[in-house]
């Protein structure tokens, strides 16, 4: 009995063995159904990916589970699939749960906190905020007195932005003593064309950016190392934002998983 | 036999036997149509946000054959025997082979599947015995031999069967072998080696005409699934795909030398159903999604696509349809006769 494959039909002609088969495959074959409903109880980002392919293999003898294994990889199937978990923006992955740590010149670190990786701290912070919330962030960080909660995509926070006001990325800052607000969008690359300040980031790719709807102010996203692809849904690798207000560079912060 | 007239050769071979309905030439027939199967096509969503849509058609199947459809005009019980005079002969020629014969009121059809699209036609030569044969003579010399009942069994005025050659071929088991496919691309074209048989060694190739009805027949497919769920966007996701692209393949004959006559397949239907289902409302839909992608699946998908009308001529002859799974039928000693144009030209 194996999960790697299965035998649909087995026929002897003129002396031939002929199976017909069905080849599996999936992502991390030692998961455990346990496992991966633990991962769906935490609301942790993961893929079950599976797939199979329906094969016709012929000997000359009955053959052995070997043979078939074999054959198998002379038609190249591979039973293990790498596939990536897709994430997003602000979140943790599997592999590196640790929260992003914002680093700005001169100021004291600050730590972001997503809701399914660090719940203690995510609540911590978010039983903190002056104002009535409609829907739970994805992430929470505090910078000073202003609390910045992040929303993704799916989840847009419609208390604060409207049907036009579409972006990958949502996120607004409270103030904690005046609870005033101010919004903030977020797109893949720079679609809608704010300016690049070339004259500042030179060549550098621009991988996001982020678009202040209350005040004349963008955040431009790229790598933190030159000729380095960056994902900004996984935020696998360190990457650099350089927010502009009235098209004067105000700060430069690096965002990266990093230890608390 | 107490009375009548047994002729043999020096092989003991019987020639003449006056209790036999010997062939006789019927006529030399063209077609009156030429078609192919029509692919059949069924699947779910056209482009779905989730999983791949690559390959919702036919890309890279192979191409089918063609069927010249005959109507061979004898009223009888008996159905006649054709002969097939192949497009061309030779190691690049189609395989060619009658894979329907049926009455049809006074006439009968007859259906000859050829492996590749050529612009000529095959011919069929095509035999009787006499009492289906309305022919007429004024020549007055010849053999002509009753059976007890005073039937006339052979008449050597109206261009009898000749043998000049014949034996057992049997077709290749598999039509395509190796792997199926990768992913969603299929591989099914028929590359599996041709099978030959000798004869006694004619002067021309291209003289020669062969009867030698289809009965091998072939059926290979090959199945894909995916599917995927789990977590991501704080949204639970959950999709499958699984698709099944089938050939079902007849057995073809040529000539491929004055004293050789081989046999292989071609691609005489061919079919693609799939099934594209995503749902990223309930986690436990997911599970269900990523469990159904197996042999019950396909089953299911070809169900929803009769359902759903695709199959709209699944009779035999009709042929649109998924005969069976991977499997090989008749491929052995399939008896074949060679025979001369010139003789009835």
């Amino acid at each position: 009995m194996t999960d790697l494959y299965t035998i649909n039909k087995k026929e002897e002609l003129n002396g031939e063995f002929i199976i017909s088969i069905t080849l599996n495959s999936k992502v991390n074959s030692d998961w455990t159904e346990e496992y991966s409903e633990e991962l769906l109880k935490n609301m942790t980002a993961h893929t079950r990916f599976q797939s199979s392919t329906g094969e016709v293999m012929v000997f000359d003898h009955d053959p052995t589970h070997e043979d078939i294994l074999e054959k198998a990889t002379e038609y190249g199937h591979e039973f293990s699939v790498d596939k990536k978990v897709k994430q997003d923006f602000a979140y943790g992955n599997l592999a590196d749960t640790r929260p992003i740590v914002t680093k700005t010149e001169g100021e004291e670190d600050t730590v972001e906190y997503t809701r399914n990786l660090h719940p203690d701290e995510f609540t911590a912070l978010y039983n903190q905020v002056p104002v009535v919330i409609d829907l739970l962030p994805t992430s929470i960080c505090k910078k000073g007195k202003l609390f910045y909660l992040y929303y993704v995509e799916r989840l847009k926070p419609t208390q604060w932005f409207n049907d036009s006001e579409t972006f990958f990325l949502y996120s607004v800052r409270i103030h904690e003593d005046t609870e005033e607000i101010k919004r903030k969008g977020y797109n893949k690359g720079n679609p809608n064309n704010l300016p690049e300040h070339r004259d500042i980031l030179g060549e550098r790719p621009i991988i996001a950016a982020g678009e202040y709807l209350d005040e004349n102010a963008i955040t431009l996203y790229y790598p933190k190392t030159l000729g380095e692809e960056v994902d900004p849904a996984i935020v696998d690798k360190p990457y650099l934002g350089s927010h502009f207000k009235d098209d004067i560079l105000i700060y430069t912060r690096e965002y990266k998983h990093d230890d608390i | 036999m107490a009375h009548g007239l047994l002729v043999k050769n020096d092989d003991d071979e019987v020639l003449i036997d006056s209790d036999f309905k010997h062939y006789h030439f019927l006529g030399k027939f063209n077609h009156t149509s030429v078609t192919q199967i029509p692919d059949i096509m069924e699947g779910g969503i056209a482009n779905a946000a989730q999983g791949s849509n690559s390959n919702k058609g036919m890309q890279n199947m192979p191409s089918k054959g063609e069927i010249y459809k005959y109507t061979v005009s004898v009223n009888g019980t008996t159905p006649p025997m054709c002969f097939v005079k192949p497009t061309s002969t030779g190691s690049s020629a189609p395989f060619t082979g009658i894979v329907l014969t049926k009455q049809v009121s006074t006439n009968w059809e007859i259906w000859v599947f050829q492996s590749t699209v050529t612009s000529a036609s095959p011919v069929l030569y095509c035999f009787s015995p006499l009492s289906q044969i309305s022919n007429s003579t004024s020549t007055t010399h010849g053999l002509k031999t009753f059976d007890s009942s005073g039937n006339v069994t052979f008449d050597s005025r109206f261009k009898p069967l000749r043998v000049v050659g014949g034996g057992n071929i049997t077709s290749p088991t598999l039509a395509h072998t190796g792997s199926t496919g990768s992913g969603y691309t299929a591989s099914l074209s028929v590359n599996a080696s041709n099978v030959a048989a000798s004869f006694t060694s004619q002067s021309s190739a291209s003289d020669l005409i062969y009867y030698c009805p289809s009965i091998a027949s072939a059926c290979q497919e090959h199945t894909f699934s995916e599917s995927d769920s789990g977590f991501h966007s704080w949204t639970y996701y959950a999709w499958a795909r699984g698709d099944v692209w089938w050939c079902f393949y007849r057995s073809g004959f040529r000539i491929a030398s004055t004293s050789s006559f081989e046999v292989n397949y071609g691609v005489y239907a061919r079919g693609h159903v799939y099934e594209h289902v995503v749902d990223s409302t309930n986690v436990f839909a997911g599970l269900i999604l990523g469990a159904i992608t197996g042999g019950a699946y396909f089953a299911a998908a070809i169900a929803a696509a009769i359902a759903a009308g695709a199959f709209t001529s699944a009779s035999v002859d009709g042929g649109n349809y998924l005969p069976y799974e991977n499997s090989y039928r008749n491929n052995s000693a399939n008896a074949f006769i060679i025979s001369k144009a010139s003789y009835y030209d």
